[in-house]
């Protein structure tokens, strides 16, 4: 598989305060890789490195073997696309939702009939378009999100702990539709989470970060045959972001 | 039309201490923590007063462009260093946006007034230009003082927001332009609601001053026009530059929201680095 991400070295440091040290890690184009922490690893802040959100102190990071640096910015974004936690939704409809968010492009495809196939693809029927945003459910909200990022038609989704704040049964429907669509559209999705058992039936492979740097890799979902102390204490404690 | 009545002593002045007395009188009684504040605050304004017009009397003696453009921008200075003065987060290059705006501000917004609407010859005669450009300054430092403050508050609150349409591939602009509208808003509003309720219920301070100095109320009025709508239009000019200045601060070249910036801490911080 091609190397997508390369991350040679980052370091990154905010306040004063290391967050991210010498951090080294390749994305392969197409997989899905988990990346599992405690509260304050530095998972969320790996995650705004590759949507350039924020640039590393240290180190390089390499998109498609050139420096993410050297990419318009713009362009950058719309391919690498990032979902927040908690979803924001801007005043309006739905439908003013996914249109806002493609302004800057004038070159998207925002004709009625795709944006009802790409709320299909999320789960929702063409109802929803002209439904008030803020007043739809949290899982609701996130898969309009969702819908708002692939109107751009990303080839990587990065997830910050998508389903953080929904219950166990709506949390996979939601790992279920995004694993369909990456399977769909061919993207490479990198989900950072707390709940190693949450990931472990949609990762292709699980990163563990722990004080800003990756302290073990497993090739699969699986993570308890991982034999890093650190990793292990982090299961058995169970010493979990909330 | 002039009265004679209208033309105050020193010793009006100071018979119009029994106002402070009288106060001065009640406060004692009902055993206020104010009393001692009281007589500070009116020797403070006698004073102050007293001082001003003695300045502008000097100042308006003076029939020279070149002092009256030196004045202004001494004016503009001070009201710089105090719009700078009341931030509570350190942004680069803060007092120069200030001085900037003003002086453009002003020099818009004055020059309209007193070549175009007054038509005063000379352009700088100072009994128009010092009490005008006073307004004009006095107005934009505070209604820019306001709007920012209230920026930096939209920011806060809207961080997430503003992250997810960076995110999304908005530029800076397009990020924060919900924080702008609704800061510029909460700027000028006080502005527009000032027009909605004049002279329904008093007086305004110019038309009464005037009046006073026995000028006929219908030319008062028109003075009083003119300064409300000049005041609308430099706290709309001025909002407009000194917020498209500064929301450029809060982003880098690579369009990353510098989130630091908005810590309370942050102006703390920046005077101990700077003094180290």
């Amino acid at each position: 598989m091609n190397k997508l991400f390369q991350l040679r070295d980052v370091g990154l440091s905010m306040d004063g305060q290391a967050i991210l040290k010498n951090l080294n890690l390749d994305i392969f184009a197409g997989e899905f890789l988990a990346i599992l922490g405690p509260s304050g690893s530095g998972k969320s802040t790996c995650l705004r490195l590759l949507n350039n959100l924020y640039s590393a102190r240290f180190g390089e990071i390499l998109y498609k073997d050139k420096d993410i640096t050297d990419y318009d910015i713009q362009s950058l974004r719309k391919e690498v696309a990032f979902l927040l936690q908690n979803p924001i939704m801007f005043k309006g409809s739905v439908e003013i939702n996914l249109l806002r968010a493609h302004e800057w492009f004038p070159d998207s495809d925002t004709q009625n009939e795709t944006l009802v196939k790409i709320l299909n693809d999320v789960g929702l029927d063409e109802h929803y378009l002209y439904k008030e945003a803020n007043r739809l459910s949290g899982g609701e909200k996130q898969r309009v999100a969702l819908a708002r990022l692939l109107l751009n038609r990303p080839t990587v989704l990065l997830l910050d702990e998508p389903t953080a704040n929904l219950d166990p049964a709506l949390a996979q429907r939601i790992l279920n539709r995004i694993k369909k669509l990456q399977e769909r559209y061919n993207l490479t999705v990198v989900m950072v989470s707390h709940d190693h058992e949450l990931v472990k039936n949609y990762a292709h492979r699980v990163a563990f970060l722990l004080e800003g740097n990756i302290v073990a890799m497993s090739q699969s979902a699986d993570v308890n045959d991982i034999q890093n102390e650190a990793v292990m204490a982090f299961i058995k404690e169970s010493r979990y972001e909330i | 039309m002039k009265f004679d009545f209208l033309v105050l002593s020193w010793y009006d002045v100071v018979f119009s201490l029994m106002f402070v007395a009288g106060s001065y009188g009640l406060l004692r009684y009902w055993k206020l923590d104010l009393s001692q504040s009281l007589i500070i605050g009116s020797v403070r304004a006698f004073l102050q007063l007293t001082i001003m017009g003695y300045v502008l009397t000097y100042f308006f003696r003076q029939n020279n462009w070149v002092f009256m453009i030196l004045l202004l921008l001494i004016m503009i200075s001070i009201a710089s260093f105090e719009g700078t003065r009341r931030q509570d987060i350190h942004i680069k290059n803060m007092f120069l946006i200030f001085l900037g705006t003003m002086i453009l501000t002003t020099f818009v917004i004055l020059a309209s007034i007193l070549v175009f609407i007054m038509e005063v010859k000379p352009w700088y005669f100072p009994y128009a230009m010092i009490p005008i450009a006073g307004m004009i300054i006095g107005n934009a430092t505070n209604s820019t003082s306001l709007s920012i403050n209230r920026f930096v508050g939209e920011l806060r609150h809207r961080q997430d927001e503003i992250e997810t349409l960076l995110s999304l591939g908005a530029p800076p602009r397009e990020a924060i332009i919900d924080a702008y509208r609704d800061s510029l808003k909460a700027a000028l509003i006080p502005n527009i609601n000032g027009m909605m309720m004049v002279g329904l219920v008093q007086i305004p301070g110019v038309m009464t001053g005037q009046i006073l100095s026995g000028i006929d109320p219908l030319v008062a009025v028109k003075y009083q026009i003119i300064i409300m709508y000049m005041w609308t239009a430099t706290a709309t000019l001025a909002n407009v530059i000194i917020l498209s200045i500064i929301y450029r601060g809060f982003f880098n070249e690579r369009w990353q929201f510098k989130k630091q910036m908005l810590s309370q801490g942050n102006k703390l911080k920046k005077i101990k680095s700077t003094s180290k």
